[in-house]
């Protein structure tokens, strides 16, 4: 199967997502869950459209897109949110934020780390592989960062105490870091054995 | 590069307060603190233990090797940890208590902006010099981070305060993160800035 096919593939899985989401918003469909249907569709929404434009960025420089493992880790990520939230996982299973936290650290990471590899292999970047892996660990960290400072932000201008309790930010944030390094770990260390043999030119 | 003596003199400061903190934390010596001494050890240890392995990476090729200014950044550093647990400090939330966390991370980031710069500039990496300011940027957030988790498993394992759980409202990590982002990214930014002006000073003077 080809990038592109694969891509196809899953921008449908983010397509039926939104569908979905949008169909439950307006009232033609009646499903319930824990949260809102507009937060999870400006969430999809956020993370699909951010991983075109770098997609399409990388593009207009002459280089390749992301390859389609970036898509997939993104649409994993939002999906584990999503199933949280309809199936109503993030209060029937008492680990489940943890695991969300885990799963969208690692899927950002892992868009990182292709964007990163991508710049590498054109020559914009030269950087040894672990620095790669590293560098997209710490960005996919920030991210994480921000995520909860906008927590912070809601916290403190609406009051609607996004934040939870004083151990909350900190434990989201070890579990993105962790979920990071795993995955990031196990993908570069997959792809750097192959590199010793052929590979497909788009991973 | 720096003297012999002078890092002498700086590893027997920071062997000094790894020590004392290790003492404390065991039981061997009873200086008052108002957290665990386990923490403050940790950071401390962990602080020197950096400097030392960013030294060991740089000697593994013929490049300069971590500068004296970062030795007394560290060490300055791990001291005014030592004041804040040994003396009575504003309070977390304090205009202190910000400035503090922005200034730490500026320091750390003004360390791992030269490493990355010392680098590229020994051809070892290459990249554009926005992309080095934002990769010390992001880089220097990881190290905060890790001090975030010194600060949760001292509250978690020892039921300090370090992350202000006692207090109704209290602002836990997310404020101390928020000044963390502003003190490396004013740093990264300037940093930037002043190594732009002087590659664009260099390229007038060929000309």
């Amino acid at each position: 199967m080809s990038n592109r096919t694969a891509t196809n593939w899953v921008r449908a899985g983010f397509a039926a997502w939104l569908t979905f989401e949008l169909l439950n918003w307006v009232g033609i469909l009646h499903f319930t869950l824990d949260f809102s249907w507009l937060g999870l569709f400006l969430t999809v929404t956020v993370l699909w459209v951010a991983i075109e434009i770098v997609s399409w960025r990388l593009r207009k420089a002459g280089l390749e897109s992301l390859p389609w493992p970036a898509y997939l880790a993104g649409l994993i990520g939002t999906s584990w949110d999503a199933l949280g939230d309809v199936a109503r996982l993030y209060t029937r299973i008492y680990h489940y934020d943890k695991i969300a936290h885990f799963m969208g650290g690692g899927a950002a990471a892992l868009v990182v780390f292709f964007l990163y590899r991508q710049l590498q292999r054109s020559g914009k970047l030269q950087l040894p592989p672990p620095l790669v892996a590293f560098l997209a660990i710490c960005t996919a960290n920030f991210i994480g960062v921000l995520y909860e400072l906008e927590e912070f932000s809601e916290t403190y201008t609406l009051k609607n105490n996004r934040m939870g309790d004083a151990f909350d930010t900190s434990t989201d944030v070890l579990f993105n870091l962790l979920g990071a390094i795993t995955l990031v770990s196990i993908v570069a260390y997959v792809l750097y054995r192959k590199k010793r043999t052929s590979l497909p030119p788009h991973v | 590069m720096c003297s012999r003596r002078f890092t002498i003199v700086i590893r027997c400061l920071f062997a000094g307060w790894v020590v004392v903190g290790l003492l404390n934390s065991i039981g061997l010596m009873h200086v008052h603190a108002s957290h665990a001494w386990a923490g403050f050890t940790v950071t401390a240890a962990c602080v020197w233990g950096a400097l030392e392995w960013l030294n060991a990476i740089l000697r593994r090729r013929p490049l300069p090797t971590v500068p004296g200014w970062a030795y007394v950044l560290g060490i300055a550093g791990v001291t005014w940890n030592a004041m804040d647990y040994l003396l009575p400090v504003p309070a977390r939330g304090s205009v202190y208590d910000k400035f503090v966390y922005a200034l730490a991370a500026a320091a750390v980031a003004s360390v791992v902006f030269w490493m990355y710069h010392t680098l590229h500039e020994g051809n070892v990496i290459h990249i554009p010099l926005r992309t080095l300011g934002f990769f010390a940027f992001v880089t220097t957030i990881l190290v905060c981070t890790l001090y975030k988790f010194e600060e949760y498993f001292d509250a978690k394992l020892f039921n300090s305060d370090r992350l202000m759980q006692g207090v109704p409202g209290g602002l836990n990590a997310d404020e101390h993160f928020l000044w963390n982002v502003v003190g490396a990214a004013l740093f990264t930014y300037f940093a930037v800035r002043v190594m732009r002006q002087r590659a664009h000073r260099r390229t007038n003077a060929k000309k």
